[in-house]
């Protein structure tokens, strides 16, 4: 060996540790679902979506119902936030809209009244809330130090004997006036991209983690993503959503 | 000297190595420390640093007086719980549930209808925060002739800009503790097994 060069175990070192580098950022070998399984290895969702209710002319047990509210008439008002919520979750193209997915277990049904109208035991049993607001800053998870952002918050854990596993209950989103909260097609990208977060999609793993098509990364929401400029779910998050459903 | 130099050069390889490891090792396990809580769904205890079941008790102060027997109801309806087929499979604890009388904020049930607790790193070891209200205090926080409630006691960050509610809070009106309606249904549901009583027709049937 020349004693100009690096003894052979030089290259091969930093080829087993860039393995390893690799090997340690990929996503782990659980999340073989698209955009499920977050970074403590759990997929966060609602209960109620194991689940359909039989009949179509009402919300049963096993629907969703949600509310919605307006923290700022001003701007939005109440019926205003509630008509678009629901145009946006069920009232466009089927392919388009969470409503009917996997054989309807995802149902959704809108509550004649907003949330605060609501009290105790009867808005505790409305499984998913819609909040517009200008800040919710005062919620952590929605605040500082991000700024104004829209986020999800999950309620009332309950162990799924069927699945063993843990689900929540209720599902919170806080959506904001300059984007999530707006009446348009950023508007309705947030919807869909917190209402993902309640059935168990996450966010990319980073910036540029663009794997796939998805809602979770649309261009409306950044992340750096440009394979997926709608506003609605990709054939990719039903495909998720039905895994999730399905105990996966 | 040319060895000496390629040694050297080795050396600082070896160096760049060791560092680019051990970056990845802790950036991949930062979080994880046993002593730091975090979101755990493979319990029922739902926080990484809870080992047993733990409920704490609030009383208001007119109920205050009879401590030791409302004490002993609330054993006894936990005990029922814990016979639940769900509480092994759930994780909730191989012990009997651990009961202390004082909850970390005891000013929660006041700031119920704000509606937000925010959010902690460090939550209590109290799965259940249970409070047991005076007539007038029911009336006025769970609404008359409502003999109980819940409301998240606690939330952690589960990343992403999502929270996760990790303890929650029994509100119950004293007299109602050993109602089998209470027992079987808002106290048994606080613990994650079954469900809250479901409320229908609030969606009118209208998609």
């Amino acid at each position: 060996m020349s004693t100009k060069h690096l003894p052979r175990w030089v290259p091969l070192g930093w080829a087993a540790t860039l393995l390893l580098a690799l090997l340690a950022s990929a996503p782990p070998a659980a999340a073989s679902h698209r955009h499920t399984v977050d970074q403590n290895g759990y997929i966060l969702h609602l209960n109620e979506m194991h689940y359909a209710s039989t009949g179509s002319d009402g919300a049963g047990g096993n629907d969703e119902q949600y509310c919605v509210q307006s923290h700022d008439t001003s701007v939005v008002s109440n019926s205003s936030a509630k008509a678009f919520v629901r145009e946006t979750l069920a009232g466009l193209d089927f392919n388009k809209i969470w409503d009917g997915t996997g054989d309807w277990k995802i149902d959704l049904w809108p509550t004649i009244n907003p949330c605060s109208s609501y009290s105790g035991t009867t808005r505790a049993s409305i499984e998913i809330e819609y909040h517009y607001g200008h800040d919710w800053s005062h919620i952590p998870t929605c605040g500082p130090p991000y700024g104004k952002w829209n986020c999800t918050e999950f309620a009332q854990p309950t162990y799924n004997r069927d699945y063993g596993h843990w689900d929540y209950t209720k599902g919170k989103v806080y959506l904001v006036f300059s984007s999530g909260g707006r009446l348009d097609s950023v508007g309705r990208a947030f919807i869909n991209h917190e209402t993902g977060h309640v059935w168990g999609l996450k966010d990319p793993d980073y910036v540029g983690d663009c794997r796939w098509a998805s809602i979770m990364h649309t261009d409306y929401v950044s992340y750096g993503c440009t394979n997926w400029p709608y506003w609605y779910p990709s054939q990719s998050d039903f495909a998720s959503v039905k895994t999730v459903m399905a105990g996966g | 000297m040319l060895r000496r130099q390629v040694t050297v050069r080795a050396a600082a390889h070896l160096a760049a190595m060791a560092a680019l490891a051990g970056s990845v090792v802790l950036a991949v396990g930062g979080g994880w420390s046993p002593q730091h809580a975090h979101l755990d769904l493979d319990s029922g205890l739902l926080v990484s640093t809870r080992t047993e079941f733990r409920a704490c008790v609030e009383l208001s102060p007119p109920v205050i007086a009879r401590q030791d027997a409302v004490l002993a109801e609330l054993r006894t309806g936990l005990d029922q719980v814990r016979r639940h087929r769900d509480w092994e499979p759930a994780g909730l604890g191989a012990g009997r549930p651990a009961i202390s009388v004082g909850c970390p904020d005891a000013g929660l049930v006041s700031r119920l209808s704000g509606g937000d607790f925010g959010v902690t790193e460090e939550p209590s070891p109290y799965r259940m925060w249970i409070f047991v209200l005076d007539g007038q205090t029911a009336d006025r926080v769970l609404g008359a002739g409502v003999d109980a409630g819940h409301a998240p006691a606690e939330r952690m960050d589960a990343g992403e800009r999502r929270a996760a509610e990790v303890s929650t809070a029994v509100l119950v009106r004293e007299g109602r503790l050993s109602d089998p309606a209470f027992v079987g249904g808002e106290l048994t549901a606080a613990a994650g097994l079954g469900r809250f009583p479901e409320a229908e027709g609030v969606s009118g049937g209208s998609k």
